[in-house]
C-alpha cells in the first residue's frame, strides 16, 4: 500500500519583499532577502463528528548570503513559522511558531552546474515552488526534505532541440546539530533518537532528479522525475496512528508536469506591462511513497 | 564641463531660500525648469576629451539627500558628445571602493585595446582609460555609458554611475528641421532607503524617486506649435519606462541610435531598460501637460513599479510655425531580403530554485569561456525565448538588429535597434549583421535587467574573420582567440583594414521598405 498524492495547480501565495540589503563590489560582500507571507489552511475530515482544522500563520523568511568570490556564497537562512504541528479539530491562529536555521550552506554557480554544502533543502518535487499554497502537511510536506546535512549538485545539459536537461544528484541525512533547534520553542530539536528516515548521522540517503526544461518544440513544458530514498533511522519515529512501530526505509518517486499557455496577444509589451495579460499554468505532480517517514507500512490505502 | 560648480551651488542655494519663503508663505514651490545635464563636447578635430571620477558622493536625488555612487559629483551624469568619425577619450578615475568599468551602449566601436571591453575592470582607487573612435559612418543619435561591472551593474547604474552620449547628425538627412530645439531627457529611478545611502542591495520595484536629469517633476517649455526633438534615455537598470505625454502624438525619429525608417507617430513610449527614443514634440495649446510614467508589470513573475508623473510640458507663448519633416527618411536595409548564413536559439530562463540565478540556455555568464562564435560578414537569425513568466530584455553590444518576428508572427521594420524585450512566455526572433569589421573582437549579449544580467543572464560572443572560425570555435572553452581583448597580437588587427564582405556590399545595395 502506497501513499499517492495528486496535486493540482492553485498556486496561492505572497511573498513581499520588505528590504534587501548589501554588495560593495568587493568580496567578501553581504546581501539580504526578507519575505512574507500569510497562509491559512483550512480542513476538514468526513468523520463522524466531521472534524475541522484551521491553522493561520506568519511565514517570515530571511536570508543572507555571503558573496566570497563572484561564483561562490555562502547561505544562511531562516524562517519563522509554526513548527508544532496543529492537531486534529484545533483552530488555531498565530500558534506554534518557532524559528529555525533552514539553510546553511556553502553554494557555488558555475557555467553550467552549481553544487551546495552543508545544511540544505533537497531538491525534490516541484509543489512546494510553483505551488506554494500546498505547501501543507497534508501535501507536500512529506517530501519537502529540509534541514538537510550533505550535499547537491546538478549540472545542466543544453541542447537547441531539447531544451535544458539537468540532473540533480544529493546525499544528506537529518540535521541533529544545535541548528536544529527552533527558537522560541525551547523544546524543539531534533535528536538521533527521534528516529525517522535519514535520521541516521551518515550520508546514506540519497535523491536523484532530472529536471527537463524549454525543449524547442514545446518550449513551456517543465518535467521532472525524482527518486529518493531515505534510510532508517536507528529507532522509529513517533507517529500517532500509525499501525506498526517498526523501522524501515523510506522511498519515493515523482514526476510532475507544469505546462504554461500563455495568450499571445497579451505578452506583447504593451498588455504586460499594463498588467493585461493571460496565462494559463495547468500543473500536476504525482508522488509514490512507501513508508513513509520512515516507519514500516505507514502508507496511505490507495 | 560647460556647468560652473559655482554657480549651480548659487543657483542651489537660491532656489532653496525661495521654496522656503514659499512655504512659509503657504504658496506652493514652482516646479524648476528642465536642466540640461553637465556637458563634454569634441573640438576642431573632432575628439571629446572626458574625465569620469567615480566616487561615492553626496548628491541630491530628485529633491532628496542621498550618499550614492555617481560621476563628478552629480547624481545627473554628463554628457558626452560626439561626431561620426570622432574619438572619445575617458580617463576613469574610480575612487571608490570597488571595481567598476565602462560600457559604451549602443556603440558600433571596437571591443579591443583601449576600447569598448566589459573585459576590462577598473580596480578601486585607480584609473583606468578608455579610446573610443566612432566610424565616419556611425549612425548619429543617443547612445549611453555605463558600468558593466559583472554582479555589481545592477547597484553601481542605480546609484548613478550612467549617463547620456548623443552622436550628433541626426537631422542631417532633413534639412527643414535644422535649427529645432533638441532636449535630452535621461529617466532614473532611485531605491529610497532609511538609511540616506544608495540601498547596498536593489529591490526590483521598491519604492523609488524617479526623475528626469536627476530631477523631480521639472517643467519643460515649448511654444504652441513649436518642433522640439527630445532624446529620451532610460539609464535605469531595471525599469520600464511608460510614458506619455498629456494625449499628444509624438513622432518616433530614432530608436537605440538609428533613424527609423518611415513615419512612425504613437502617444505612448515603452521605454524598456536601455532604450532610448527621439521623438519630435510639437508644442500644443498653451496648457500644462503632465508627463506621465504608468504603472508598470513585467509578468506574474516580474516586478511592479508604481506609476507618477515624472515633470510637465508647459506650452506658453506666441503661436510658431510648425515644421514638419519632408525629405525622405535614410535607408536601412531590410534585412528579411538575405537568407541568414545560421539559424540560433537562446532560451532565457530564471532559475527555479535560485532567486537570484538566471541563465541562457541553461548556462550563467563566465568571462572565461567562449558561448558563441560568429564569422565576420554573416547575417544570423536568432530566436530568443523566454519561457519565464517575466520579461527579459535582450541587449547585444557592438551590433545592431532587426526584429522580424514577435511569437512567430512577422512585424513591421522600421529600423534597426540593439535592445527588445523578449515576451514572458513568448519569443522574439531578431536578424544581426555581422558585417562591420571594426567589431572585430569578443563582446557579450544579455538581458539588460540588470538584476538578471548580474545574476547570470549574459554570454560571450566572439566575432572572427571566417579563416579563423574554425580554430576560434575550438578554443571557446579557454576563452576563444581574443583572450582578454588586450594581450593577443591578433588585436593589432582593427578590421578596418579590410575589404567589405560580400554580405554587406549586398546590404548597401538593398533599401528598406519605404
Amino acid at each position: 500500500m502506497k501513499t499517492r498524492l495528486l496535486t493540482l495547480a492553485g498556486a496561492l501565495a505572497s511573498a513581499l519583499p520588505l528590504a534587501a540589503a548589501a554588495t560593495d563590489g568587493k568580496y567578501p560582500s553581504v546581501g539580504m532577502d526578507y519575505g512574507i507571507s500569510a497562509q491559512y489552511d483550512f480542513s476538514r475530515l468526513a468523520r463522524s463528528p466531521d472534524t475541522i482544522t484551521s491553522d493561520g500563520y506568519f511565514d517570515v523568511q530571511s536570508a543572507a548570503h555571503v558573496r566570497i568570490t563572484p561564483d561562490d556564497e555562502i547561505w544562511l537562512a531562516a524562517e519563522a513559522s509554526p513548527v508544532v504541528d496543529v492537531s486534529p479539530g484545533q483552530r488555531r491562529w498565530l500558534g506554534g511558531t518557532g524559528l529555525e536555521v533552514n539553510d546553511l550552506n556553502w553554494y557555488h554557480q558555475g557555467y553550467a552546474y552549481n553544487f551546495r554544502v552543508g545544511k540544505l533543502d533537497v531538491p525534490f518535487g516541484r509543489a512546494q515552488d510553483v505551488a506554494p499554497g500546498l505547501y501543507t502537511n497534508g501535501f507536500v510536506a512529506p517530501y519537502a526534505l529540509g534541514g538537510m546535512i550533505g550535499a547537491n549538485y546538478e549540472y545542466r545539459f543544453y541542447s537547441d532541440s531539447l531544451g535544458i536537461i539537468a540532473p540533480s544528484l544529493s546525499s544528506y541525512f537529518v540535521d541533529t546539530s544545535v541548528l536544529s533547534r527552533a527558537y522560541f520553542q525551547p523544546d524543539r530539536q531534533t535528536h538521533r533518537s527521534d528516529g525517522g528516515a535519514a535520521n541516521t548521522g551518515e550520508p546514506n540517503s540519497g535523491a536523484l532528479v532530472v529536471n527537463w526544461l524549454a525543449p524547442a518544440q514545446i518550449p513551456f513544458l517543465e518535467l521532472q522525475a525524482g527518486y529518493m530514498f531515505n534510510h532508517k533511522g536507528e529507532s522509529v519515529a513517533a507517529e500517532p496512528g500509525s499501525p506498526a512501530q517498526v523501522a524501515a526505509d523510506e522511498t519515493m518517486r515523482t514526476f510532475s508536469a507544469r505546462y504554461m499557455i500563455p495568450f499571445a496577444s497579451t505578452t506583447e509589451l504593451g498588455p504586460t506591462l499594463a498588467g493585461r495579460y493571460l496565462d494559463l499554468v495547468p500543473f500536476v505532480e504525482y508522488v509514490d511513497v512507501t513508508n513513509e517517514n520512515g516507519i514500516a507500512g505507514n502508507d496511505t490505502p490507495t | 564641463m560647460k556647468r560652473n560648480p559655482l554657480c549651480v551651488a548659487r543657483t542651489q542655494v537660491v532656489r532653496l531660500a525661495c521654496a522656503a519663503l514659499c512655504l512659509a508663505c503657504g504658496v506652493p514651490a514652482a516646479a524648476e525648469a528642465l536642466r540640461a545635464p553637465a556637458e563634454f563636447t569634441y573640438d576642431a578635430n573632432g575628439v571629446t576629451t572626458v574625465t569620469l571620477r567615480a566616487a561615492e558622493s553626496a548628491v541630491t536625488v530628485g529633491d532628496q539627500p542621498y550618499t550614492s555612487l555617481v560621476f563628478n559629483g552629480d547624481y545627473d551624469a554628463p554628457l558626452i558628445r560626439t561626431r561620426p568619425g570622432g574619438v572619445v577619450r575617458i580617463t576613469l578615475d574610480d575612487e571608490m571602493d570597488e571595481f567598476t568599468n565602462l560600457h559604451f551602449h549602443g556603440m558600433t566601436v571596437s571591443p579591443l585595446n583601449q576600447g569598448d571591453s566589459i573585459f576590462r575592470l577598473t580596480n578601486a582607487h585607480s584609473v583606468g582609460t578608455y579610446d573610443i573612435q566612432l566610424p565616419p559612418d556611425h549612425s548619429p543619435g543617443a547612445y549611453w555609458y555605463h558600468s558593466h561591472f559583472h554582479k555589481g551593474a545592477e547597484r553601481q547604474v542605480s546609484g548613478g554611475l550612467a549617463g547620456p552620449i548623443l552622436v550628433d547628425g541626426m537631422l542631417d538627412p532633413f534639412p527643414e528641421m535644422k535649427g529645432i530645439k533638441e532636449r535630452v531627457l535621461v529617466l532614473r529611478s532611485f531605491q529610497k532607503t532609511a538609511t540616506g545611502h544608495l540601498a547596498s542591495e536593489i529591490t526590483t520595484g521598491a519604492p523609488a524617486i524617479r526623475t528626469i536629469n536627476g530631477q523631480l517633476d521639472p517643467d519643460v517649455s515649448i511654444a504652441p506649435g513649436e518642433v522640439q526633438l527630445w532624446h529620451v534615455y532610460n539609464v535605469d537598470a531595471n525599469q520600464y519606462f511608460r510614458v506619455r505625454v498629456g494625449d499628444l502624438q509624438m513622432q518616433l525619429l530614432s530608436q537605440d541610435g538609428n533613424t527609423v525608417v518611415k513615419k512612425v507617430m504613437t502617444d505612448e513610449l515603452l521605454i524598456g531598460p536601455s532604450a532610448r527614443f527621439s521623438v519630435l514634440v510639437t508644442g500644443p495649446d498653451a496648457g500644462r501637460y503632465p508627463i506621465m510614467l504608468g504603472a508598470a508589470n513585467t509578468g506574474p513573475a516580474g516586478d511592479t513599479y508604481a506609476g507618477q508623473r515624472l515633470g510637465t510640458l508647459v506650452s506658453s507663448g506666441d503661436r510658431v510655425p510648425t515644421k514638419t519633416i519632408t525629405s525622405a527618411y535614410p535607408v536601412s536595409p531590410d534585412l528579411r531580403a538575405v537568407e541568414p548564413a545560421k539559424r540560433r536559439r537562446f532560451v532565457f530562463q530564471d532559475s527555479a530554485t535560485d532567486p537570484h540565478a538566471f541563465m541562457i540556455n541553461g548556462r550563467q555568464f563566465d568571462a572565461g569561456r567562449v558561448d558563441t562564435t560568429v564569422k565576420l560578414g554573416d547575417m544570423e537569425e536568432w530566436t530568443l525565448v523566454n519561457p519565464s513568466q517575466e520579461l527579459h530584455q535582450f541587449h547585444i553590444h557592438q551590433v545592431d538588429f532587426q526584429v522580424v518576428r514577435i511569437n512567430g508572427e512577422p512585424t513591421d521594420f522600421i529600423g534597426y535597434r540593439d535592445n527588445v524585450f523578449i515576451p514572458a512566455l513568448g519569443s522574439i526572433t531578431v536578424r544581426i549583421p555581422f558585417t562591420d569589421p571594426v567589431i572585430l573582437g569578443k563582446f557579450v549579449y544579455h538581458c539588460h535587467i540588470l538584476e538578471h544580467e548580474d545574476g547570470g543572464m549574459m554570454q560571450v560572443i566572439q566575432v572572427v574573420k571566417p579563416e579563423d572560425y574554425e580554430q576560434a570555435v575550438k578554443l571557446e572553452p579557454l576563452g576563444g582567440i581574443y583572450g582578454d581583448n588586450q594581450t593577443c597580437s591578433y588585436l593589432r588587427n582593427t578590421g578596418r583594414e579590410l575589404n567589405p564582405s560580400p554580405l554587406a556590399t549586398k546590404l548597401a545595395t538593398i533599401g528598406g521598405q519605404p
